[in-house]
């Protein structure tokens, strides 16, 4: 495929995004919150209305071979029907589409600004999203002694998971660096031992890398990225006396073996690609 | 201990606890803002200084808390008053 086309392409999935995410906030998902029928089917209905809709946007990425991405099996261990936290590196910008694409009723922690945001506010709130700390205000320091937390982002994810619904959080935060992951937060690990929620920890691959943090939109790879979303063994917390900090460190350990095999696999495409622009 | 030596070991804990780099932390560094930490963060920090302070920090002093240079004073004051209560 021509570059230009790879950009427009990439283009028109951003204001397919956009013009969505505001028809689902303001018309689709308010209808199918206020109309008639007993809570848990209007629950229902507002899960497959979301479900359809990232799989749709996914689908659309697939068809014009932006993306390339085949479901994986999910991991067996995940009761049906139960609440649990699911965490994941962030090398791109639909990590969250591609995650909240494989498993139904999963929302997610989303940035301030996009709480404030005109567009996307109404989608957020009705699709049960949680909001990220303020950058703009100044962070509740704690009330009890000073070794307590009391931040309401934390609190938020503990009542999320308590009600009994999956959330999915990015421990680094943000999207990873260009070539390292960035430091494990352990608050969404704290929120899930004190819920007493299992832990899935899902590694998304990416190769060639696309839609980077530090990476302009239109700075396309020469062909679509393949996204495959591997399952490390699920972390049971209930019952289990567990350490959000040494946890943290654990799974960032486990996470930078397996990026380090990712980065590799990025140098290997790459490097064929120089040999074969060189030979041609 | 110096406010020099105080601010080193300052340093040492956010950068082995928080993966900063020496480099972005000066005394006038703002911890939410500049250095990205959260409030989580806050309180794995409060722990590491107890280490050094051996005392308990009253929560109403460490809300005020906003900047490296912040953390050096405090620090500095609760070593400060320790030694005056021996």
């Amino acid at each position: 495929m021509p570059k230009f086309l790879r950009i427009l392409f990439t283009g028109s999935a951003f204001v397919a995004f956009f013009f969505t995410a505001s028809v689902l906030g303001r018309l689709l998902l308010p209808i199918a919150v206020h109309w008639p029928g007993s809570p848990e089917r209007r629950q229902a209905r507002r899960q497959r209305l979301l479900l359809l809709s990232y799989r749709s946007f996914i689908g659309y990425m697939r068809a014009l071979g932006l993306i390339h991405f085949a479901r994986p099996a999910l991991p067996a261990d995940l009761p049906p029907g139960q609440p649990y936290l699911l965490i994941a590196n962030h090398p791109s910008l639909i990590d969250v589409l591609v995650l909240t694409s494989l498993l139904p009723g999963l929302t997610s922690v989303a940035k301030a600004s996009w709480f404030r945001s005109w567009l996307m506010r109404p989608l957020l709130e009705y699709a049960g999203y949680i909001p990220g700390a303020d950058d703009r205000a100044l962070p509740e320091a704690s009330d009890g002694e000073a070794g307590e937390d009391r931040s309401p982002v934390l609190l938020r994810m503990v009542e999320h998971l308590r009600a009994g619904h999956p959330l999915l959080v990015f421990p680094e935060a943000s999207r990873s660096h260009e070539r390292s992951l960035r430091r494990f937060r352990r608050g969404a690990i704290e929120a899930a031992i004190r819920a007493g929620v299992p832990i899935v920890p899902a590694f998304i691959s990416v190769v060639p890398p696309m839609l980077m943090k530090h990476q302009a939109w239109y700075d396309v790879p020469a062909r679509g990225g393949r996204y495959t979303v591997e399952f490390f063994p699920v972390i049971a917390t209930a019952g289990h006396n567990l350490d959000s900090r040494a946890l943290a460190r654990e799974l960032r350990a486990r996470y930078e073996q397996r990026h380090a095999q990712m980065l590799a696999e990025r140098d290997a495409l790459a490097a064929a690609g120089s040999r074969k622009a060189l030979a041609g | 201990m110096t406010r020099a030596e105080i601010s080193q070991r300052v340093v040492g804990i956010l950068v082995k606890t928080f993966e900063l780099d020496p480099a972005d932390i000066r005394p006038e560094s703002r911890l939410y803002e500049d250095l990205d930490l959260d409030s989580i963060d806050a309180v794995d920090m409060f722990v590491e200084l107890h280490e050094i302070t051996g005392r308990r920090i009253d929560p109403e002093v460490a809300r005020k808390i906003r900047t490296v240079d912040d953390i050096v004073g405090l620090v500095e004051s609760e070593l400060a008053s320790a030694g005056a209560a021996s």
